[in-house]
């Protein structure tokens, strides 16, 4: 059951980044990849705290699965279908640079969706205690 | 790989979804079977490697669009950038930083690696004109 639904979310999360690539939303050095990412990378840390806590059980294995997917590092190579000799450190060099950028925002992402998560968790806990 | 134009047709779809549920599959296989962190380390860093490998070696020679799909969507699962972001938070600073250097390395390595062999395997000529 549990690989159902981490197979199912992973489905669905390529077909929304792959959608989103096609209708020019997605793609390397853009404002709205990062924004996207660091959405994804968010929810993604989010989901990692709760893990370790009772906070949100039922589907984060689902909410894994598509947020894994969702921001895939494909999605940051800037090329053509069919690359020649000419284009090959050109097309390395700038998959290098999104990388490094959505890295950093995405880190950064991940670490407050984490910190979020402990936070909303303990006052919750208090709340209720 | 995939970009922008028109909408996706079906049977690009269907390929994308049986390809990022297999990349989801496999990415918490792999977390399952080793879940120790220099285990989830080592097999990240391979599985990014290798999957950014085979997008190389796909940019790189003719294939068929749905072969491409399937590929692109088993990339996402096995390299992306909010399991890797995921993977470093969880870890202890130190390690965290390990991870955070290590793993885009091994994606920029694989791309390079398969490019480089793509192109050394179709063989193009280096002035050959753009269509």
């Amino acid at each position: 059951m549990q690989w159902l639904v981490i197979c199912s979310g992973g489905a669905l999360g390529a077909l929304l980044a792959a959608t989103l690539l096609r209708r020019g939303e997605q793609g390397a050095d853009t404002f709205r990849t990062i924004a996207f990412n660091c959405l994804i990378c968010f929810m993604a840390g989010a989901i990692a705290a709760s893990r370790y806590t009772s906070f949100l059980p039922v589907g984060s294995l689902l909410g894994s699965g598509f947020l894994i997917t969702a921001a895939p590092m494909a999605s940051l190579i800037r090329s053509a279908n069919e690359t020649r000799p000419a284009d090959l450190w050109p097309t390395v060099r700038g998959f290098a640079r999104s990388l490094l950028i959505n890295s950093v925002y995405g880190l950064a992402s991940a670490v407050l969706g984490y910190l979020t998560a402990f936070a909303v968790v303990s006052i919750v806990y208090k709340l209720t205690w | 790989m995939i970009t922008p134009g028109p909408r996706l047709r079906v049977r690009e779809a269907i390929w994308i979804l049986v390809g990022g549920a297999a990349g989801a599959a496999t990415r918490f296989l792999l977390n399952r079977t080793w879940p120790a962190p220099l285990e989830k380390l080592l097999i990240t860093g391979a599985a990014t490697m290798v999957t950014m490998l085979g997008i190389g070696l796909l940019m790189a020679l003719p294939s068929r669009p749905g072969v491409r799909m399937l590929v692109w969507g088993i990339a996402a699962g096995t390299a992306s950038v909010s399991a890797y972001a995921t993977l470093a938070v969880s870890q202890t600073p130190t390690r965290a930083i390990i991870f955070a250097v290590t793993l885009p390395t091994c994606a920029i390595a694989g791309l390079a690696i398969g490019l480089m062999t793509g192109l050394a395997i179709n063989g193009r000529p280096e002035n050959e004109a753009r269509p």
